[in-house]
């Protein structure tokens, strides 16, 4: 058998993951990596260049690390936090993929009951982003996102604690 | 002695904001990093021990993989430094891929403990210096496959006559099943070795912490249904297959003149299913001397090549006997 991934044939057992309906198989060697974490990367490869809905620009580059989309791609890591801003669109096609959602539930909302109106409007937005990516409605995503941000901005949702 | 549920882990990893994800290359981005850590965790009532991985022995090293306080990739991070707090059930290992992987461990195999204690060491490090996150993707990490709640939480099972049943995949393919990813103790890709596997949380992002722990703790329990029906069935000599099954162990581990460490592992969870369908009854020393042996925390004096440390290691285990 020829593994998807690297296009060798080697022995040994292979691994077979469904990935966009269509089955993929990685010999033991790009297994081993995928059970690692690469598992997105992997996952990029596989994505159709032509599929407008990834968002896919190979070109892009992040403006804080220099980092191009097509080097996280094969690599599977970021080399900074605005990687994160600078390929959102990609990440967020992809994220939706792996995790059924690419919208975080944050811990302070553990507790309903003690929101204020400007969290309950955060916890409202998210929901409704989380929606919009599930169903690729990446238009309507964009808005929430910057609605998120503009929140966000004005002192609410940034607490890393 | 440990059965069914071994221990749990749980890992939390996460990145200064103001500082590129390069701390396992650079060493410069390391030394910030530690700096920070250090001066977060002095604050802290708790004493840690600081400790350059590379410089660990091989038992402590294997003591602290084991219990999952190291992570599997330290080897290939020359930068990276641990602080492990003096219980040994949690530890900070600074510039892996992520800059901080905060790593706890319960031996009772309580998942939320181990939350709870890694959320709040977390809080006390993004006390020094403001952590990458951000209000879509929660906890930004070096592999977007973590982000989010930046959580991996993991389960060490001891599921012999699932895996001599060949039970497994028809538990893979049942619903609660489907929010974990299972992978044999060594972290390896191959199931079909020995009855010690890893569950973990397949996704880290879209869901409290909280419900990942609850959502493993679910699949965990339906493993430990299946295995305690099957090994109910086969008390009492009942089921002759897996009777025979704890038998074959019972021979191999008293009669064989080389032990591998994998090998020592499988011996140890069929011995441990042997005493539980009561086929026959060993003292704690010498499960738990095996566990140690297949742990590689057992000290094997005189050993220079692998053969020389399988003779050491079947030697010591028939002394338990």
């Amino acid at each position: 058998m020829i593994c998807d991934y690297c296009g060798n044939a080697s022995a040994g057992k292979y691994l077979r993951v469904i990935f966009g309906g269509k089955a993929r198989h990685y010999c033991p060697q790009c297994a081993l990596q995928f059970q690692r974490g690469d598992a997105l990367a992997m996952q990029m490869t596989f994505l159709n260049v032509s599929d407008e809905k990834s968002g896919y620009d190979a070109e892009k580059i992040c403006p804080e690390c220099g980092m191009r989309f097509e080097t996280l791609q094969k690599s599977g890591s970021l080399g900074c936090s605005g990687c994160y801003q600078a390929f959102r669109g990609e990440l967020a096609y992809l994220m939706t993929r792996i995790n059924g959602t690419a919208c975080h539930v944050e811990e302070v909302r553990e507790e309903p009951e003690e929101l204020n109106e400007a969290e309950k409007q955060l916890f409202s937005l998210q929901g409704e982003l989380a929606q919009a990516v599930s169903m690729e409605n990446y238009e309507r995503a964009a808005e929430l996102r910057d609605e998120i941000k503009a929140l966000t901005a004005s002192g609410f949702g940034g607490n890393a604690s | 002695v440990k059965d069914y549920l071994v221990h749990a882990a749980v890992r939390l990893s996460c990145n200064y904001a103001d500082l590129p994800f390069d701390a396992g290359k650079q060493e410069k981005t390391a030394q910030i990093v530690t700096e920070r850590v250090s001066a977060a965790l002095e604050k802290t009532g708790d004493a840690y021990a600081y400790l350059l991985p590379s410089g660990l022995s091989e038992r402590k090293k294997n003591f602290l993989l084991d219990r999952r306080l190291l992570h599997a990739d330290t080897v290939h991070s020359p930068y990276s430094v641990a602080y492990l707090r003096m219980d040994e059930n949690a530890c900070v290992q600074t510039a892996l891929a992520d800059h901080l992987s905060i790593a706890t461990f319960s031996e009772e195999g309580d998942v939320q403990s181990c939350l709870k204690t890694a959320k709040h060491i977390r809080s006390l490090l993004s006390d020094e210096s403001a952590l990458a996150y951000d209000a879509e993707f929660g906890y930004l990490t070096a592999h977007p496959c973590d982000a989010g709640t930046g959580m991996r939480a993991t389960l060490l099972m001891n599921l012999p006559a699932i895996y001599a049943k060949h039970e497994l995949l028809g538990m893979i393919r049942s619903h609660e099943m489907k929010q974990c990813i299972i992978r044999s103790a060594g972290g390896d890709i191959l199931l079909g070795r020995c009855g010690v596997y890893c569950i973990e949380n397949r996704v880290s992002l879209g869901m409290r912490t909280a419900e990942i722990a609850e959502q493993l703790l679910n699949s965990a329990n339906a493993l430990v249904e299946k295995e305690r029906e099957l090994r109910a069935a086969a008390m009492n000599g009942k089921d002759m297959a897996l009777n025979d099954f704890v038998w074959r162990a019972y021979g191999i581990t008293t009669c064989a003149q080389m032990i591998t460490q994998r090998e020592a592992l499988k011996l140890w969870s069929e011995l441990t299913m042997g005493v539980s369908i009561g086929a026959y009854a060993l003292d704690d020393k010498v499960l738990t001397g095996m566990w140690e042996a297949a742990c590689g925390t057992i000290t094997l004096n005189n050993v220079q090549t692998q053969e020389e440390a399988n003779v050491a290691r079947a030697q010591f285990i028939r002394s338990l006997f």
